[in-house]
């Protein structure tokens, strides 16, 4: 029990230095409901999302989304000449002229170029014949959207703040009633005020008062307009405190301490080292458990329907998994490892936002309510999460087999077990998830089977694995085996999971299909090919010397 | 016998079953680079149900019973062992069932509806016939699959009177064009190839109008180019107009700027080039055809898109005819009319089945459907709804709703349900559940290593 206390003390002090910072105007409009995207949600997260489509983050010049998406609205003529509308793709720079020192440029720059709007007009021809956008089209439908997201919140019809008691759409902006629209003026007068005096940099704070009040005021009108359609409030705030918070953030720096305590015990044996190394993971894991439960109420889901999600979430069983694994075994490698794999996905969430996008996005009718989705969904990725764990052990297996395979024969017959251990309870998991996929795919579309790529795939790395312990069976696959195979196979695990959303881009699962990344995730399959490589050419020298010498 | 006895030796090791298992993966892998490159009926074809598949599929099979019987006399010990192998074969046993009894179609019905014609993915070439050009009896229906048998190897043919038809070449990817030709008939209306460029753009575009259309438009963005039979008035665009008159079979032109303001016009004749004076923007006239129809025309892809459809060529009477899938081709004789139809196989059920109604649920504020709903009408009287996840099962078939067209207003036009039928449904859950319960009661089972070890000292070396 002493290192739960020492975690919960050291989780304490954190999250008082979470919320002690600073308050600005557009907090006090964050928890303002608004509607985009076919649901209600906090005009923060509409802020985020929108000057993320544009200017690539959640912040501008160290403001606050919230303070810089609505001056687009108020102060649009400063905007229209600010350089901070992103293009991303060099190709479609050049194509359009752009200044090729630069990727952020003015919307009015942008808006003049002739040749945006010949390309969009082209892009849209090859929607309408229905064909597969390449990467260079992607971008041009970027630009739209980002350019016509920019034109419609200056032009105040993309803000939806008030819901409109005749229909589903809510009440733009420039079409509020005029009470409405009078209250909005008041609130964003006052919203001008008070930013005015933060630029200005009076020391003493701005007075908020006004603003506050006056957000209440237009907040109770627009709700009396049709309370039913209004929101939840407490989902509202729920979602703020989501943005706000950044629980995967913290999350991390608690598994990245977890996973140093834990390397230094296993280096100088130090239990009280180890002890907080179990402490900071377990508060790790409760600010992970604790953030996918806000998105599990938010979305009224699991949260593992897309690809950041899943990110999320095998990190999540890995630790799980290692947890029980170190408890009962009594080995010290389990933990530290899925430390490090934890570390490694929640960074990369936060790394990657235009891969592994975290808008909270309502679901395709199939994927609604059903019991046999989620199940096969998270078996299957708790699976992911088992090769992952065999995956990492055996990467820093590899490590031991590097420096000296006799003086760390004990570890690497630990890890070894533990390899092999992992990839056990991963074959039973992937083998129940591919067959509760199969029930589910009878149960919604008639078919149990049907060679799906997202499906094959899992076979494909089900038949990689089982390989593997058959191999180990008849002794082909040894202890190195082990581990060169747990790497190499990763590789099937890596396919199933993102390859083929992302690679290959067909079947039935495009619900879950997105674009970008594909070098890194190469990269990062390359490279651990080569390090296997390496290790082992290392490795044949060595005993082929030993050989020699004996 | 002691060939024999070195098969048995190869079947039961356990080293052949780790190459069986990775030629098995390696080919499911294979199959989805397939189905990415071309599409899910090719990689079916020509992969997941090939001959080599099912050879090392039977292979597995028959590996998996010999290590059985190499096990004999069973002991306790070996039940979950004998649970995931019994459980593979009956679960590969199941999924044969289904694939040469079951029915996977779909049944597409408007509202008020009533139907029982399920297509299926199986391709049929039909042939009818009329002596009179209105009655038509059908003559000749065959199911064909030119993926795995082209034509262009072995023409199908059939014999039509003294004619032979001769299917003679296929393209299981062809592009439908349309094309604009000149035609005899005067109540057919002008088309017009035109061409904009200067440095950066250049686009060239038809503008067609067909039989009692009045205008046709290209929007380019920052300029439209319009072509009508009547004035035109709308402004905020800048405007290229042709004119076309249809008594004198002329047409002229005018460049108008946003505000309307004419500043070019003149007589349009094919092959003239005028600079528009927008951002030296030149205006070709690339054909002018006074009477001009559609044609149908195919050309072969290598790479599907969704524009695609698989079609075949055919020859009669010495003539050449491309007919794409799900469309008809009329042939005639001196005293015959034939339609040719290729297209998706269709079975009927033994009962009907009437859509009452149809509702999409969107999410607020978008066309985005957020479920969606068919009201049907068994042929007993009840109603019942189906929706997604909610299937509807009736006579030993299940309908699904898969999906649903609607027309550029967001009106739902059909309903698309899946209707199926799995003799082998009962097996594959069975053979699942032993593979699912064998797996995990082997990896806990401890004496299992020391089993193997005892049974096959040679393998373990």
């Amino acid at each position: 029990m002493r290192f739960i206390k020492t975690g919960i003390l050291l989780g304490s002090i954190f999250l008082s230095l979470a919320s002690a910072w600073g308050s600005s105007a557009g907090d006090l409009l964050r928890d303002l409901p608004v509607q985009q995207g076919g649901r209600v949600k906090p005009y923060d997260s509409f802020a985020r999302e929108s000057l993320k489509l544009l200017y690539g983050r959640e912040k501008f010049g160290g403001r606050e989304a919230a303070d810089v998406v609505l001056t687009w609205l108020l102060i649009p003529e400063h905007w229209d000449d600010a350089q901070f509308v992103q293009v991303r793709h060099s190709g479609l720079r050049e194509a359009l002229k752009l200044d090729k020192e630069r990727i952020y440029y003015s919307p009015k720059e942008l808006f003049l170029n002739e040749r945006v709007g010949l390309l969009i007009q082209e892009m849209r021809t090859k929607l309408q014949a229905q064909e597969k956008l390449n990467p260079y089209f992607q971008a041009v439908q970027t630009l739209e959207n980002q350019l016509s997201l920019y034109h419609g919140i200056k032009f105040g019809q993309a803000l939806l703040v008030a819901p409109d008691p005749a229909g589903d759409t809510w009440l733009a902006v420039a079409r509020l009633p005029a009470p409405l629209g009078e209250k909005f003026a008041t609130m964003t007068k006052a919203f001008i005020k008070v930013v005015t005096a933060e630029a200005e940099g009076s020391s003493a704070k701005a007075d908020l008062g006004p603003l506050q009040a006056a957000v209440n005021e237009f907040r109770e009108l627009a709700r009396q307009q049709a309370p039913e359609k209004y929101g939840n409030d407490r989902k509202i705030k729920t979602e703020v405190h989501l943005n706000t918070f950044h629980p995967f953030m913290w999350s991390w720096i608690f598994y990245l301490v977890a996973s140093l305590s834990l390397l230094g015990a296993s280096v100088n044996r130090r239990r009280s080292l180890y002890i907080v190394g179990w402490g900071a993971a377990i508060v790790g894991f409760g600010l992970h458990t604790y953030g996918m439960g806000l998105r599990s109420y938010l979305l009224g889901r699991p949260p593992v329907s897309n690809m950041y999600e899943t990110v999320v979430w095998v990190p999540w069983g890995t630790m799980i998994l290692a947890a029980i694994m170190e408890w009962k075994s009594r080995g010290r490698i389990y933990l530290l490892v899925s430390s490090l794999v934890a570390v490694f996905c929640l960074i990369l969430t936060d790394m990657a936002p235009s891969v592994l996008d975290k808008t909270l996005s309502p679901l395709e009718p199939v994927l609604r309510d059903n019991f046999w989705l989620t199940t096969h969904v998270l078996v299957i990725t708790l699976s992911y999460a088992a090769f992952f764990l065999a995956f990492a052990l055996a990467d820093v297996q590899l490590f031991y087999f590097l420096r000296d395979e006799k003086r760390f024969a004990a570890k690497i017959e630990e890890t070894n077990k533990a390899i092999y251990r992992a990839i056990q309870i991963g074959i039973i998991l992937l083998g129940g998830g591919i067959i509760l996929g199969g029930v589910w795919a009878d149960y919604s579309w008639g078919r149990f089977w049907g060679w799906d790529p997202k499906e094959t795939w899992a076979l494909i790395a089900w038949f990689g694995y089982l390989a593997i312990l058959h191999g180990r069976l008849v002794g082909w696959i040894r202890q190195f085996g082990m581990a060169v195979s747990s790497v190499l196979s990763f590789s099937l695990v890596i396919m199933a999971w993102y390859g083929v959303n992302f690679v290959l881009g067909a079947g039935l699962h495009s619900y879950g299909f997105g674009a970008g990344g594909v070098e890194y995730v190469s990269a990062f399959v390359a490279l651990h090919i080569l390090w296997v490589v390496y290790v082992a050419t290392v490795r044949q020298s060595r005993l082929r010397t030993n050989q020699q010498s004996a | 016998m002691k060939w024999l006895d070195r098969i048995y030796r190869i079947l039961i090791s356990v080293k052949l079953a780790v190459v069986v298992i990775l030629v098995l993966g390696g080919l499911s892998a294979i199959g989805t680079i397939y189905e990415s490159r071309y599409d899910a009926e090719y990689a079916q074809k020509l992969i997941y149900h090939s001959p080599l598949m099912y050879f090392f599929l039977g292979l597995m099979c028959v590996q998996l019973i010999m290590v059985m019987i190499d096990r004999w006399p069973w002991k306790w010990r070996h039940s979950p062992f004998l649970l995931a192998h019994v459980g593979i074969i009956i679960t590969l046993a199941g999924s044969l069932v289904t694939r040469y009894w079951g029915l996977d179609g779909t049944l597409s019905l408007s509202i008020g509806e009533k139907g029982h014609q399920v297509t299926v993915n199986d391709r049929q070439l039909s042939i009818y016939a009329s002596f009179d050009g209105q009655k038509f009896t059908p003559i000749a229906e065959r199911t064909v699959d030119f993926l795995l048998n082209p034509p262009s190897d072995q023409p199908v043919e059939f014999r039509l009177g003294d004619d032979l038809l001769s299917v003679f070449d296929y393209a299981h990817y062809a592009y439908q064009k349309q094309e604009i030709v000149a035609s005899t008939s005067e109540f057919d209306g002008p088309g017009i190839r035109f061409q904009l460029q200067n440095d950066n753009v250049n686009i060239s575009r038809w503008l067609f109008l067909g039989r009692g259309q009045g205008q046709d438009l290209a929007d380019l963005g920052p300029a439209q180019v319009v072509l009508t039979d009547s004035p035109y008035k709308k402004l905020g665009q800048n405007t290229i107009v042709f004119h076309f008159a249809s008594p004198q079979r002329q047409a002229d032109y005018e460049i108008r700027n946003k505000e309307g303001k004419v500043l070019k016009s003149g007589e349009l004749t094919e092959g003239m080039s005028i600079d528009t004076g927008w951002m030296g923007l030149q205006l070709r006239i690339l054909r002018f055809i006074p009477q001009a129809k559609r044609q149908l025309t195919y050309e072969k892809r290598e790479q599907p898109s969704p524009a695609t459809v698989s079609a075949l060529r055919v020859k009669f009477r010495g003539e050449e005819h491309w007919l794409g899938s799900n469309s008809v081709l009329r042939l005639f004789t001196e005293n015959t009319a034939y339609v040719v139809s290729y297209g998706n196989r269709r079975v009927s059920l033994p009962f009907d089945l009437t859509l009452k109604d149809f509702r999409v649920g969107r999410y607020q504020g978008t066309m985005r459907a957020m479920s969606y709903e068919s009201d049907v009408l068994t042929n007993d009287g009840n109603q019942v709804t189906i929706s997604m996840n909610n299937p509807l099962k009736h006579q030993g078939f299940t309908f699904y709703q898969a999906s649903f067209q609607e027309d550029e207003s967001g009106k739902p036009l059909l309903s698309v349900l899946s209707v199926n039928r799995d003799p082998g449904r009962f097996w594959k859950y069975l053979g699942s559940l032993m593979v699912t319960l064998g797996a995990i009661l082997l990896f806990y089972d401890k004496s299992l290593k020391r089993w193997a070890k005892e049974k096959a000292p040679g393998e373990m070396a």
